[in-house]
């Protein structure tokens, strides 16, 4: 830590060593200034930018000096100093130059027209005008390919990446998040999977990140453009570049603010005919209208009163609670950048503050980010030094989702009950929860008496040194570190329902990574043909520790918090690995359209250290611009195929290769005293001879632009085969374990993506530019092993669960399905009640194959606007609210039972079938049916919309202490154009687990959030 | 320059190659666990898995096989209901006895015989009969289920165990068993530490041997005579031989030399150490309507400590705040007019809630029915308790046989005893004749209850003192007893008397043997079924709230109106009584193959009652067909 404060002093310190200063001003050939123009002097590595009015400084050693001047996108011109003392210049459009750079693996900057493989990029466009908390969420339907999914859970939810398709039959297929060439922990410390009372998603890696710090986003989607990064980039890369502050010189201030408020959706349109009760029955006692919560009473319009849960005769009429339960959401965010720069050094500063109050009652989200970051160049520039230290505080009240939460919780409360009854959800008495059913339950004494708080703090810490021997030749080694201390505190008080002696939980997380690498370039260009070479080493380390203590039965009412239980367990969850890598790339290029670049990395993991902790995998690829050496009409202004192909390996997590027991502290009286116990500590059978597993893939693709780059498209097909996974094979629980790690299997993931991209209109006033993403991606599961027919992904409290089968699909939703007779008829039992299959089927699959992204921008003069649409297609979604409304009774689909008087009915489920049972017990079956609430998850949805107005720059020109300022309005999650479920989000996450996408459990609908944003730069 | 480059490369490189794995092995290794055991520690984990927390007990012992045996009701009514799809309930027991009692002991003898530099002979016998108890509790709720094979998937790579036949698992245990008890009364190895032998630490070296070779052979005895049905000439060589064999047999209640699991509130009401059947303090079980006829019928003073109006004061505890008390006054059946007694018990049922606790209905001025149940426990926040002690359904004792610490008997002498009475009235060559070992087996079975039964609890003198009373005469649990066992012998002593005595002596905390005996003898005061259709309605009388409202005690109110209750649905097996639980989907999705052909090798050898419309309707080896 020390030597990162000697490293920001140096930054601060800045330097010169200058003879002679040229001036000037670099324009475009309209006439415009250009801001952050390159000047550099010809043969060093010195140089500096234009300032916002396109001005430059720089300082030279003597007269023969050569100046280059350049910006992305004109053509770059060389201007000998001589004698002049002030250079200005004018810069022509060089469409033929527009190659853009890429940052790839490593932070290494590539042309892109030099690159085998594919890359996405996203520029701070994304984020500049339609802020949201999480910025990967901001992503959806800009990058094809990518599939992003968010928890239903607001600003401090998580935020799932598939980038094509699951590689992984088992392990995270979550990228890599790399920021600022250092990887950061994607670790998620609390997920919603927990069955046993709800879980909290406490937000992974990417829930820290201000949006306001991010300069771009590039994602490497294939094996030969991560293979560097090593076993942990097999489901690829994303690539954040944070904010430098380079730009003007001397000190500028950007503030930005964002206030967004958001709205709940709600899909669920519950009947409204019959009230609460039981066959037909209006509850006429406090017990039974306790023993009957769901919607099988009498008709609404028949009964004006009954007896209620407090014994009171109420109102027997319909509420509409769904849509009168949720607030507004607010959430404000503000970010205040200091940039200071010189000529050798930058440095920026920047705060971000975000605080939600969510759309639930008494839920609070709260984020400060600090950092601070800058780079120098020292020793006759041929140093150059980067660091960055960031600080990210998070605290949350309440935020939860899953199967406790407050929607579901909502979806057991009688419809004939009010709102406003339930807000008297204490006994002033007792103290305990007054609700509906035996249990009292009520969702206010969940929003207000249950507590769920967590706090994150969060420092990441990046420095590099780069050392430049020669033009040609020089070395870098840099440092990261992402360390988080997490901890949580729920706290269920006497008489919670479910628990009603009382239970705290606590859980302080100390979670660490920690990169080291070096590399040496070597570069050498010739007249037709050069080569760069890059040798380096790395090593990284990680370590989770995580303590739980977790108390039952409060022992007094008064201290009813943790370490006040009668009963106190604690557990300890503690892994560590380290990887040792070296690695070397090599890129030859012919001219300039011919490239061919080569990879090889060895890994040596701990977690193998039993069997085989050394792997090696090299990739290849290649890039030929046919445009540059053909005779090619007008109308085709670039064209270039690309091919590679790369293998991965992968290790595992730790403690998988050996058999461990467990000692339970607790004593068991015996006859002959009291005896400890103690166990094997875990429900997967370990491997000694685990060995890596290995992904290889291949890609082409072809990239073309026409008239003038005024259209272009970008195709890729991708094949990657994942094969000698390391995965956990589902036992018999007759074997004695849950599960099995192995080395078996192979997952195929095979798919094209498309970018269609166009200017169709360009003038000066008013720009248009437009890109369809598509992406098709074909999974299949190859094989598992001998004698394995499957492998849980995903288990639900029910009999649903997602898995993986062989010569399946991945994510295979199973569940229970009606047994039908060879004409497909459902069979009834006696009673009339649809029979079930033993065992379960596969009744769906969790992952979309198709996916569609169009992005619109628009510029008008000093106004830009942007849209965005996404759709998916081909998945489906379990859904267990679903379910629970069908053996409530309170789907409209069970408004069948129209058709009861006592004899037999026709539901339609049935299909012209009739049944002499109960509707209420007829219905109570099917929603044990599985297959009955698989759900269509394909949609349409406009995801953002926003416009902006700039203040004309020239107002500034006579204000000197601003130079530019931007306000917008934006909405995200607007809603869907088309969708296939009834009563639920077809895209709210219930888990970003592995599968999760196929279930849902009384998840929240993502909210439609309405935003307005100011930016002013000082 | 080019030669410094090579250098450096040279040097990073060797730096790398030599530091590559440095410090790996220390980096895998788990700080908070270790890879090395104490044998005795994981003997301790197979019995504390083999009783089980709340969370499996409460579905496999007091939803399923309690209510299927007859023996307690819970106000879950899966079990009775005959309901065999419910995977919760069906899996619960399964899946923590493998992944638990069978991993751990199957991994304990595995780690026994590694180990060359110790004598273990004992130590593997112990671990051996310990493993055919828990595997025994398996096939009597499965039937056919991998027994050589399981629990082995670290050891063999045995991940989908094949089943064997219940009738192999059978004859292998008691192999097995025999065995292991020649050894132990032969070897002078070691056993396991005293602190680690939870049922006979308090034992010398020689005795802990000698006593877990009595117990074997009393596991012997009981296998043996669970197979009467199955292999009558095999039940009977297996019974002889065990009753016989100088190893004996277990002939007390008594803690430390009957087979006595031990409970204690250590690890917390979800821990390992409770009464897995009593969670927080009382398992929300009910007496079992036949349990609780009968005994008030033949004035079993066991009632007192079995039965009981619960109530929540802070803790689940016995209620003895009525003003009337009668435990003998049986309650009305069905079908008849109501009249208000202490102990109402919870009935059979599949439909809904009140299928299974109505009793009666009351008609207001419109017309409209409102009918009234019992309630699960005593709630003087809602009733006065006058009321509550005629409309409180009857549960097990919270303070006696349903305290979470109560101690769980795993074999205790009453048992031996039953065996041998059953065994000498076949005709079989065993100790004792038929009446005086029916005569020992009673009187150790009332014996339990002041002794192991009465943990700081005054309940059932409150009750005792409460019925003389009202009867107005001195009653005595023990002159109560003499009265009831003078009555029994005094019947004719045949099998169906001797198991029904067995089967009410399982009012304990185990009603899995509740159901094999029940599925071995078809005994009779459990019916096969339910008659259906007929059952799926029932008649409970109608009255005006007047005529309840101040009811006398004991006194039928008449009516002539009866309304219609929906009862029994007739369940998945169309009212006959499942043979089994159904097999959990987890076993069935991983290991179909073998599960599938055990399936249908169970249906054609063992046939299935009725049409066999579900699979739980299929018999096993040892039912009587």
């Amino acid at each position: 830590m020390r030597s990162l404060w000697v490293l920001i002093l140096v930054l601060l310190a800045g330097n010169a060593f200058a003879q002679r200063t040229i001036t000037g001003r670099v324009s475009s050939d309209d006439g415009e200034p250009l801001p952050g123009a390159n000047i550099m002097i010809k043969g060093t590595m010195n140089g500096t930018v234009t300032n916002l009015d396109g001005d430059y400084a720089i300082e030279i050693e003597d007269d023969n000096a050569t100046l280059v001047f350049s910006f992305i996108g004109f053509e770059a011109q060389e201007i000998a100093v001589g004698s002049q003392s002030v250079i200005n210049v004018t810069l022509g459009d060089d469409s033929e130059l527009l190659e853009d750079v890429v940052v790839t693996a490593l932070g290494i900057k590539r042309e892109k027209k030099a690159l085998g493989y594919s890359v996405a990029e996203v520029g701070d466009e994304a984020f500049e005008s339609s802020k949201a908390a999480n910025p990967m969420s901001s992503l959806s339907g800009r990058l094809s390919g990518v599939q992003i999914n968010s928890t239903g859970q607001g600003a401090a939810g998580s935020t799932s990446v598939i980038i094509r398709g699951n590689a992984l039959a088992d392990g995270s297929n979550e990228p890599l998040y790399v920021v600022d060439g250092i990887p950061i922990s994607n670790s998620q410390y609390s997920n919603a999977d927990s069955k046993d009372g709800g879980g909290i998603d406490s937000g992974n890696g990417m829930s820290g990140i201000a949006a306001d710090d991010i300069e771009n986003i590039s994602v490497l989607k294939g094996a030969s453009a991560t293979a560097l990064y090593g076993s942990r980039a097999i489901n690829g890369v994303v690539m954040i570049t944070t904010k430098s502050g380079k730009g003007a010189q001397g000190t500028t201030i950007d503030f930005n603010s964002t206030t967004t408020i958001e709205n709940a959706r709600i899909y669920s349109d519950w009947q409204n005919v019959y009230g609460q009760g039981n066959f037909g029955n209006a509850p006429s006692s406090m017990q039974e209208a306790k023993d009957n919560t769901g919607m099988w009473g009498a008709r609404y319009s028949d009964v004006n009163k009954y007896t209620d849960y407090r014994g009171q005769s109420s109102e027997y009429r319909f509420y509409d609670n769904e849509n009168n339960f949720y607030e507004t959401g607010v959430t404000t965010s503000n970010n205040v950048a200091i940039n200071h720069n010189t000529e050798s050094s930058t440095l920026r500063m920047s705060y971000s503050n975000l605080q939600n109050n969510g759309m639930m009652p008494n839920t609070e989200y709260n984020r400060n980010t600090l950092t601070m970051n800058g780079s120098t160049k020292a020793l006759n520039n041929k140093l150059e030094l980067t660091g960055k230290i960031s600080y990210v505080n998070e605290s949350s009240t309440n935020s939860m989702i899953g199967n406790t939460p407050f929607s579901a919780n909502l979806m057991g409360t009688p419809n004939n009950v009010p709102l406003s009854d339930l807000r008297n959800y204490k006994d002033p008495v007792t103290g305990l929860p007054v609700g509906f059913g035996n249990l009292n339950s009520n969702v206010y004494w969940n929003l207000y008496e249950v507590s769920h708080l967590y706090n994150k703090d969060r420092v990441m810490s990046m420095a590099q040194a780069k050392y430049n021997f020669t033009n040609d030749l020089s070395v870098m080694v840099r440092y990261g570190d992402d360390k988080t201390f997490f901890n949580q505190q729920s706290i269920w008080p006497i008489g919670t329902p479910h628990y009603q002696q009382g239970r705290a939980s606590e859980v302080r997380a100390i979670n660490s990574e920690t990169n080291i690498d070096g590399m040496l370039s070597y570069n050498k260009d010739f007249t037709d043909w050069g080569f760069t070479v890059n040798v380096g080493a790395a090593r990284m380390d990680q370590e989770f520790d995580e303590r739980q203590i977790f108390d039952e039965r409060f022992s007094d009412p008064s201290m009813q918090k943790p370490g006040f239980g009668e009963v106190t367990t604690s557990f300890v969850n503690y892994n560590r690995k380290r990887i040792n890598s070296v690695f070397s790339t090599a890129q030859l290029r012919y001219k300039n359209f011919l490239y061919l670049d080569v990879s090889a990395r060895n890994d040596w993991s701990s977690t193998l250290i039993d069997a085989q902790p050394s792997y090696f995998y090299p990739s290849l690829s290649s890039s030929f611009v046919f445009t540059e050496i053909m005779d090619t009409p007008d109308w085709l202004s670039f064209g270039k195929l690309r091919a590679s192909w790369a293998k991965v390996g992968s290790d595992t997590d730790p403690y998988r290769t050996r058999l461990y027991y467990n000692i339970d502290g607790v004593l068991h009286p015996g006859a002959g005293g009291d005896s400890p116990s103690g166990g094997i500590g875990s429900g997967t059978v370990p491997n000694r001879n685990l060995k890596p597993s290995m992904n290889e893939s291949y890609e082409f693709g072809v990239d073309l632009k026409f008239f003038n780059n005024r259209l272009g498209l970008d195709v890729a097909y991708y094949n990657s085969k994942a094969t000698n996974q390391i995965v956990r094979v589902a036992t018999a629980p007759s074997a004695g374990y849950d599960n099995a790690i192995i080395n078996a299997g192979a997952i195929q993931n095979a798919g094209v993506e498309m970018s269609l991209y166009a200017d169709p209109v360009k003038t000066k006033n008013f720009n248009w530019n437009t890109a369809l993403n598509y992406a098709y991606n074909e999974n299949k599961v190859l094989s598992l092993t001998e004698g394995v027919n499957q492998l849980t992904l995903f288990e639900t409290n029910g009999s649903v669960s997602v898995v993986a089968r062989p010569g399946e699909e991945y994510g295979q939703i199973m569940g229970t399905t009606y047994r039908r007779d060879d004409a497909g008829n459902i069979l009834l039992d006696e009673n009339g009640r649809p029979m079930v299959n033993d065992g379960l089927s596969v009744i769906g699959n969790a992952y979309h194959k198709v996916m569609l992204g169009w992005v619109n921008q628009f510029q008008y003069k000093n106004w830009s606007a942007t849209f965005v649409m996404d759709a998916k297609f081909g998945g489906e979604v379990y859904s267990q609210t679903e379910a629970q409304a069908y053996s409530t009774g309170r789907h409209q689909g069970t408004l069948d039972r129209d058709g009861y008087d006592g004899g037999v009915w026709y539901p339609s489920i049935l299909d012209g079938q009739g049944t002499s049972s109960t509707p209420q017990e007829f219905y109570q079956s099917v929603a044990n049916i599985d297959e009955q609430f698989v759900y269509d998850a394909s949609y349409v949805a406009i995801q953002e919309i926003n416009i902006t107005y700039h203040l004309p720059s020239k107002l500034f020109d006579n204000v000197n202490f601003m130079r530019g300022a931007s306000a917008g309005l934006f909405v995200r999650n607007l809603g869907y154009v088309w969708r296939a479920t009834d009563n639920i989000d077809p895209q709210a996450t219930f888990s970003i687990a592995n599968g999760g996408a196929g279930v849902e459990m009384g998840n929240m609908a993502l909210p439609t959030t309405y935003g307005f944003n100011l930016n002013i730069k000082f | 320059m080019r030669n410094k480059i090579t250098y450096m490369l040279l040097a990073a490189v060797m730096l790398f190659s030599a530091a590559c794995t440095d410090d790996f092995e220390r980096i895998n290794n788990d700080p908070n666990q270790g890879e090395k055991i104490d044998p005795g520690l994981l003997l301790t984990r197979v019995w504390m898995r083999y009783n089980g927390t709340p969370h499996e007990e409460l579905r496999g012992n007091m939803i399923m096989a309690g209510p299927l045996s007859g023996i307690v009701q819970s106000a879950y009514r899966t079990g009775q209901a005959f309901d065999g799809n419910n995977d919760q309930y069906n899996e619960a027991k399964y899946v923590e006895m493998y992944k638990d009692a069978v991993k751990n002991g199957v991994q304990l003898l595995k780690n026994l015989d590694t180990d060359k530099e110790n004598d273990n002979t004992a130590k593997t016998s112990i671990a051996n009969i310990s493993l055919q108890f828990v595997f025994q509790r398996l096939t009597d709720m499965y039937g056919d289920i991998p027994y050589h094979d399981a629990g082995n998937a670290y050891n063999t790579g045995s991940f989908y165990p094949e089943f064997d036949s219940q009738e192999d698992i059978y004859k292998s245990m008691v192999d097995s068993l025999k065995k292991h008890r020649d050894i132990l009364m032969e070897t002078d190895a070691e056993p396991f530490l005293p602190k680690n032998d939870i049922f006979f630490g308090n034992l010398d070296e020689m005795e802990r041997n000698k006593a877990w070779a009595r117990t074997a052979n009393s596991l012997i005895m009981r296998l043996g005579m669970n197979a009467s049905a199955a292999d009558e000439s095999w039940a009977r060589s297996t019974v002889e031989e065990a009753a016989n064999n100088k190893a004996g047999f277990i002939t007390s209640i008594k803690i430390g030399d009957a087979f006595i699991l031990q409970t204690s509130v250590n690890g917390g009401d979800w821990g390992n150490h409770i009464n897995g059947a009593n969670a927080t303090k009382w398992g929300h079980t009910y007496v079992g309507e036949k349990w609780l006829r009968l005994a008030q019928r033949n004035r079993d003073p066991r009632i007192f400590y079995v039965a009981s109006q619960v109530i929540n004061n802070s803790d689940w505890s016995a209620w003895t705040g009525m003003s009337n008390f009668d435990a003998f006054e049986e309650a009305p059946q069905y079908g008849e007019p109501w009249k208000p007694v202490t102990f109402m018990p919870v009935k059979a049922g599949g439909t809904e809630s009140l299928s299974i606790r109505a009793m009666y209905a009351v008609k207001g001025e419109d017309g409209n029915q409102t009918k009234v149940g019992g309630d699960w426990f005593v709630d003087l926040n809602t009733h006065t308790a006058d009321y509550a002690q005629y409309h409180t359904l009857t549960g097990i004792n919270p303070e006696t046989v349903g305290h979470r610490e109560a101690p769980i008997v795993v074999f205790g002498g009453d048992e031996s005893y039953y065996i041998l009475a059953e065994a000498k009235e076949r005709g079989w060559n065993v100790p004792g004749d038929v009446a005086s070992n029916l005569e020992k087996a009673m009187e150790l079975t009332f014996e339990k209850y002041p002794v192991l039964f009465q943990k700081g609890s005054n309940s059932p003198q409150t009750y005792l003192a409460m019925q003389s009373a009202t009867e107005g005469t001195d009653l005595s649990y023990e002159g109560l007893q003499a009265e009831y066992m003078d009555k029994v012998m005094d019947e004719t002593i045949d099998l169906e008397l001797i198991w029904r005595e067995r089967w009410k002596s399982l009012m304990t905390t185990f009603a899995y043997d509740a159901f094999t005996l029940w599925n071995r003898t078809n005994l009779s005061i459990i019916p096969q079924g339910i008659p259906y259709p007929g059952t799926e309605f029932t008649e409970i009388p109608v009255y005006t709230a007047e005529q309840v409202e101040d009811p006398a005690f004991a006194m039928e109110i008449p009516t002539s109106e009866f309304t219609s209750q929906p009862f029994h649905n007739g369940g998945d097996t169309e009212g006959h009584r499942p043979r089994r639980i159904n097999y959990p989907n987890a076993e069935r999705t991983n290991n179909t193959e073998n599960i599938e052909a055990a399936i249908q090798r169970q249906i054609s050898e063992y046939g299935q009652v009725g049409n066999g419309s579900h699979f739980i309707t299929t018999r096993m080896w040892i039912s009587k067909q």
